[in-house]
């Protein structure tokens, strides 16, 4: 009886906790995590000793939007890694769901398009879940000074999934240039349609 | 002078012939064209108002794999509950550039019962947040409409949730 009330406890407890992903917030500050890289060395922010901040992307391998994105996110970090900003990729869906996102399918992508950040596997998505990441590709701008990192940007890379408009809005690399002047990005979140997150007991 | 009469009538004569051809044409294409009805966000909350139908607004796009898998329920609630006041849209958020090469394709095969529409918004900021502002832009997204009653899922639902979620909503 004391077990089928504990299963019963669980059980609750997993269907509230998929039902309240909340995104962090510009100001929060970020969590921190050590996850697996696609070379089996564990990255966390403090592997760059250099970094100003830090572009985090919640990706995947499986969908398309993030897919569509994928290019301008290797551009990203080759543009801003110099400058102090690296891009650090985390794969957010669970690979028993998704079985186009396991460990080995990242470290395959990786090669084929010649990632030069890191792409991270979160396993049990507790880093995903911390973030409160919702869709892919989401982004988490942080900014580092001193022992702080703090969340200063969240949303889209920019407003143009299939990067043809000629009126673009580039929220991201506006959002770099705001922290690198000192400044407060504007606007601080953006939304943009993306594939639901697959996450265990949702 | 006899030549030319007789050159202008052929020329009529051919142009004639071109002219049916391309009737025949635009008979043939009409047939074939598919024609997909957009929507913007506030053309569908103006079709839910002075209504005491429920409205089941579903945003999917072909390129999304769990928006696919659920899209069959959806045409399963409806025809379970045809003799309610109960109204499906299937609100498609395909690319531009895919609706020739994917989205149209998709409709032909799959023969949808229920209405389907293509969105039409250039600002994806404010449509989300006019859906619902809790709305990551996660797809695939549901919203229950019936007159001032709003719910709104951001989630993949099973037959068997989707037809609770409908019961609960209807009360």
């Amino acid at each position: 009886m004391k077990q089928l009330f504990f299963a019963l406890i669980a059980f609750v407890a997993a269907g509230t906790v998929s039902a309240q992903i909340t995104t962090i917030t510009p100001g929060a500050s970020a969590p921190t995590f050590a996850l697996k890289n696609i070379d089996n060395k564990t990255v966390s922010f403090t592997d760059y000793p250099s970094a100003k901040g830090y572009i985090v992307v919640f990706t995947c391998n499986t969908c398309p939007v993030a897919k569509a994105y994928e290019d301008r996110i290797i551009t990203l970090h080759t543009k801003y890694a110099p400058l102090g900003f690296p891009v650090i990729a985390i794969n957010s869906n669970d690979p028993s769901l998704s079985t186009g996102d396991t460990f080995e399918q990242m470290q395959q992508r990786a090669k084929e398009k010649n990632f030069s950040f890191a792409y991270l596997y979160d396993e049990g998505q507790n880093t995903t879940n911390a973030y409160g990441a919702r869709n892919t590709p989401h982004i988490f701008l942080v900014r580092h000074s001193s022992e702080t990192n703090t969340i200063v940007y969240t949303g889209a890379i920019d407003n143009d999934p299939e990067n043809n408009k000629s009126d673009k809005e580039n929220f991201l690399e506006k959002a770099i240039s705001a922290v690198m002047q000192d400044k407060t990005p504007e606007p601080a979140v953006t939304k943009a349609i993306g594939c639901s997150i697959k996450r265990k007991g949702s | 002078m006899a030549f030319c009469i007789l050159f202008e009538k052929k020329v009529i004569m051919k142009s004639k012939k071109v002219l049916y051809t391309i009737m025949l044409l635009f008979f043939f294409s009409a047939l074939n064209a598919q024609h997909i009805t957009t929507t913007t966000i506030d053309q569908l909350y103006k079709r839910t108002t002075k209504s005491d139908t429920t409205f089941i607004i579903n945003f999917w796009a072909t390129w999304c794999a769990p928006c696919v898998e659920e899209l069959p329920g959806f045409e399963k609630l409806s025809e379970a509950y045809k003799t309610d006041r109960i109204k499906v849209l299937l609100v498609s958020l395909d690319y531009t550039s895919q609706i020739e090469k994917a989205l149209k394709p998709f409709i032909k095969k799959q023969n949808f019962q229920n209405e389907v529409l293509l969105l039409r918004e250039d600002d994806q900021q404010a449509f989300i947040d006019k859906v619902d502002s809790s709305w990551s832009g996660a797809l695939p997204a549901t919203i229950f409409i019936r007159q001032d009653k709003k719910a709104f899922f951001e989630k993949t639902f099973t037959y068997v949730e989707l037809v609770n979620t409908y019961k609960n909503f209807k009360q």
